[in-house]
């Protein structure tokens, strides 16, 4: 039995971020109904990469990895059958998640006020890129728009140059991550007491709350620490590789450059002294590791217990020993886009397994989830079809 | 009075974590209505106690007991109570061991084997208290040739291949990074929190759940890794581009390191951007038609719009772009939203009276979600070392004055750091920019 084997949850998502929230829930057992507009599907469908690069809606290499061991079902929201449907489902469910804007669930009739009254029990989550309230919540944005509201990006890039943004969906996932532990808090909360209660993600917040010491600087010494030149990363054979020699460490790295002697020399006596000869200090570790691969100085200084890391591109991740062994990367069949590779279960929970489905295909479980688990007839779906509810 | 009970009212939690990850996980745990006990050695205090990260102190003092002012730690640790104990001492360990009797979740982010060479791996755990949940925010996870490797955020950037993606285009960049690593991890490990704790309820037995902030980093640019088995495509960073939108960047405002960021996604908020800067010649222009086109044309149409934002203050140019419904924010500065009217609306902030001498007001930061009929506020202060000895080993344990006072003459406990911990704290400050203190 899983964390949420006996937990269901519905997903409206056209935004990444509530389709990488309930991914984790899937992982961990719960039986997640992702739901789609019947005439245009989940946007992530026709963002990439695809096999080939030839697009298709049924290949998308973020929807597929996205949506892994979810159930699909087309339900048109705009239409009344549509809405009725929904509610039923609700009716059955423990979570919804959602990221389709503010003020878009209200606008459908579908508003978390009035669909606690008929479920009261229901944990109700929104992500949005600033919350559902507030003077910028109906703003328009995307994810580099939201990491410069969020002062995340005056502190990526160089000093001499303009700020950039994270890579990738990243942000969404951090978002996904900030509604997973809400939306598991108030399914506890529910769990016990019966009562539900609106989980509210703003991107923007969730970000702001990674922030490292930034608050801190300003509110001790007004400092605003903003993006930085930092001297980290080194060049060795085949690449880079980085060393954070923290002070407990230093008497070790001297071992493992072979230098004993360094450990009492006063140019690098403590931290401070070592960052203000960092090219001194920085000649000589190349000296000792410059010409060797990044994975044997990473290797080397991390089995001396000193603080190291490299610069690892997606090649390198495919080759990580640690990654192999541990079987992180798992191959998943899917009847349209076959066996692909994909990134997998980032924890252990004991003899609990995390559970690798595929992504559905569009509209697949149509059938299962309204005759076997609503009731309705196959005549129900057929008319539903024509009608374009499903 | 009665209370109403809130998610995580009645449970135990014993936070054994340093530094960032684990201490966020067990926050929100406490956020969440628990009584986190932050365990910690008068021989090894959180770190961010002594040297905390930017010598950030309180008002920029030291004061009497500056391991209790370290400012990371105020916001760190609110939510928590402390006790200190020393570990690695038998005595100590058997009275760990008396807490998990009493405990329901355990926290720690040490590196992988030293809870065995302290003897309180989980199996000993669990035999003491079968419903103990452990959960382990570890670098490399439990198992794996790597499994005693180190890190911190920059490291876990640079192995996950996030970092890999995350620069200017098709460069190296030497400078600093926005930090997610250690947050993110914290806060998936406490949603593992609750799902175990939901687990327990149905089964009656506690779990061991190990994350690897690696893997974890890594599958947040899944997609991005599937390309390569996919395509053979080694991703390479893409600064600010877009894949198939453009203009999709960052332009320099009005004033000194002043920028504002501007994402036209389809061919109607082209049309604004063109209508709004002035340029119909742009907008006229057939090479400029459809994201794919602008997005080669990109370094001509950046350089029209750079010529213009410069003219304007960034936040008046990001109203007046959103009011014509064009993507567009300016960057904002941590000071910038300290003092925004958007995130005051939204309560993001929690203002902390700290009763005690010389501690005043203080803003701590908020937790990226929000709960309608739970809320997350700061019932406790961040707690001074050992603030809660005498509750934790008095009431909860039953153990005398005496005995109490034994421990704290062996060193077990204490209330405050070693000296050899203390000779590490600064004994100066570097200035503040302006005065800092607050007067009410």
């Amino acid at each position: 039995m899983e964390f949420l084997s006996d937990v269901t949850v519905l997903e409206l998502s056209e935004n990444i971020s509530a389709s990488a929230c309930a991914k984790m829930m899937a992982a961990l057992g719960a039986s997640v109904i992702k739901i789609e507009a019947p005439d245009r599907g989940d946007p992530a469908r026709r963002m990439g990469p695809f096999p080939n690069d030839e697009p298709h809606p049924e290949k998308s290499g973020l929807f597929l990895y996205l949506n892994m061991g979810k159930k699909g079902l087309t339900l048109n929201l705009d239409t009344k059958e549509g809405k009725d449907i929904f509610r039923k489902l609700v009716a059955k469910s423990d979570i919804l998640v959602e990221d389709l804007g503010p003020g878009r669930m209200e606008g459908l009739g579908l508003s978390f006020d009035k669909l606690e009254e008929a479920v009261p029990h229901l944990v109700f989550t929104s992500i949005s890129p600033f919350g559902e309230t507030g003077s910028f919540s109906r703003y328009k944005a995307e994810d580099i728009i939201i990491e410069a509201a969020s002062g995340l990006m005056l502190q990526h890039g160089s000093p001499e140059r303009e700020p950039i943004k994270l890579g990738g969906n990243i942000i969404y996932y951090r978002a996904g991550a900030s509604a997973f532990m809400g939306s598991l808090a108030a399914l506890f909360h529910a769990e016990t007491t019966g009562e539900g209660q609106r989980v509210e993600v703003s991107i923007q917040e969730s970000l702001l709350h990674d922030d490292f010491i930034t608050v801190e600087a300003y509110l001790c010494r007004h400092e605003d620490v903003r993006r930085r030149l930092a001297p980290m990363l080194l060049p060795c054979r085949d690449g880079w590789f980085y060393i954070r020699a923290f002070t407990h460490e230093w008497p070790r790295l001297t071992q493992a450059l072979g230098m004993p002697e360094l450990e009492k020399d006063e140019r690098f006596i403590d931290m401070k002294r070592r960052s203000e000869h960092a090219e001194e200090l920085n000649t000589i570790v190349l000296s000792r590791f410059g010409d060797l691969g990044k994975k044997e100085v990473y290797d080397t200084l991390q089995k001396n217990r000193i603080t190291a890391g490299y610069l690892a591109n997606v090649e390198d991740l495919f080759d990580s020993e640690q990654y192999r062994s541990r079987g992180y990367f798992v191959t998943v069949d899917h009847p349209v886009a076959g066996p692909l590779t994909y990134p997998g279960a980032f924890a252990t929970m004991g003899d609990i397994d995390w559970k690798h489905g595929r992504a559905p295909l569009f509209g697949e479980h149509n059938g299962e989830i309204l005759c076997q688990g609503l009731g309705y007839s196959r005549e129900d779906l057929v008319r539903l079809g024509q009608l374009g509810v499903i | 009075m009665e209370e109403k009970p809130i998610p995580g009212s009645g449970l135990r939690v014993l936070d054994l974590s340093m530094f960032f990850a684990g201490a966020t996980c067990a926050g929100f745990l406490g956020d969440l209505g628990m009584e986190v006990i932050k365990i910690e050695s008068c021989q090894h205090p959180d770190p961010d106690r002594i040297v905390t990260q930017g010598l950030l102190y309180l008002h920029n003092e030291l004061g009497d007991e500056p391991w209790n002012r370290g400012m990371i730690h105020l916001r760190r640790h609110r939510n928590k109570l402390s006790i200190t104990l020393d570990l690695s001492n038998p005595q100590g360990r058997d009275i760990f061991l008396k807490l998990i009797g009493i405990s329901d979740i355990v926290v720690e982010n040490f590196r992988m084997g030293v809870l065995e060479k302290l003897g309180i791996e989980y199996g000993v755990l669990q035999h003491v208290n079968p419903r103990i949940i452990l959960i382990s925010v570890s670098s490399q996870g439990e198992d794996g040739p790597e499994r005693t490797y180190g890190s911190n955020a920059e490291i876990l950037a640079f192995t996950s291949g996030v970092r890999s993606v995350s620069d200017y285009e098709n460069e190296i960049g030497l400078f600093t990074a926005a930090n997610t690593p250690d947050p993110l991890a914290g806060t998936v490990a406490a949603g593992f929190a609750m799902g175990a704790l939901r687990h327990r309820r149905k089964t009656g037995k506690g779990t061991h759940v190990v994350i690897s902030q690696r893997e974890l980093l890594t599958s947040c640019i899944g997609e991005i890794v599937m390309d390569y088995p996919m395509n053979g495509r080694i991703a390479q960073p893409q600064g600010n581009l877009h894949p198939f939108h453009a203009p999709h960047g960052c332009y320099p405002c009005k004033g000194e390191d002043s920028w504002i960021a501007i994402a036209v996604r389809d061919d109607r908020e082209w049309e604004r951007l063109c209508q709004a800067m002035e340029m119909p010649e742009l907008l006229n222009d057939p090479r400029f038609i459809g994201g794919l086109n602008r997005r080669q044309h990109r370094e001509e149409i950046d350089k029209r719009i750079a010529s213009w934002t410069i003219r304007f203050e960034r936040k008046a140019l990001m109203e007046s772009l959103q009011k014509q419904g064009i993507p567009a924010s300016a960057l904002y500065s941590v000071p910038d939203l300290m003092e925004d009217e958007h995130l005051k609306a939204r309560e993001f902030w929690d203002r902390i009276d700290d009763p005690r001498p010389g501690y005043g007001t203080y803003l701590c930061k908020g937790r990226g979600f929000t709960l309608s009929k739970t809320p997350m506020k700061t019932r406790l202060r961040a707690p001074d070392l050992g603030e809660h000895n005498g509750y934790v080993y008095g009431k909860l344990l039953g153990m005398s004055q005496e005995e109490i006072e034994g421990l704290e003459k062996k060193g077990i406990i204490g209330r405050s750091p070693v000296p050899e911990v203390l000779s590490r704290i600064p004994k100066s400050l570097p200035k503040a920019q302006r005065a800092v203190k607050e007067e009410d």
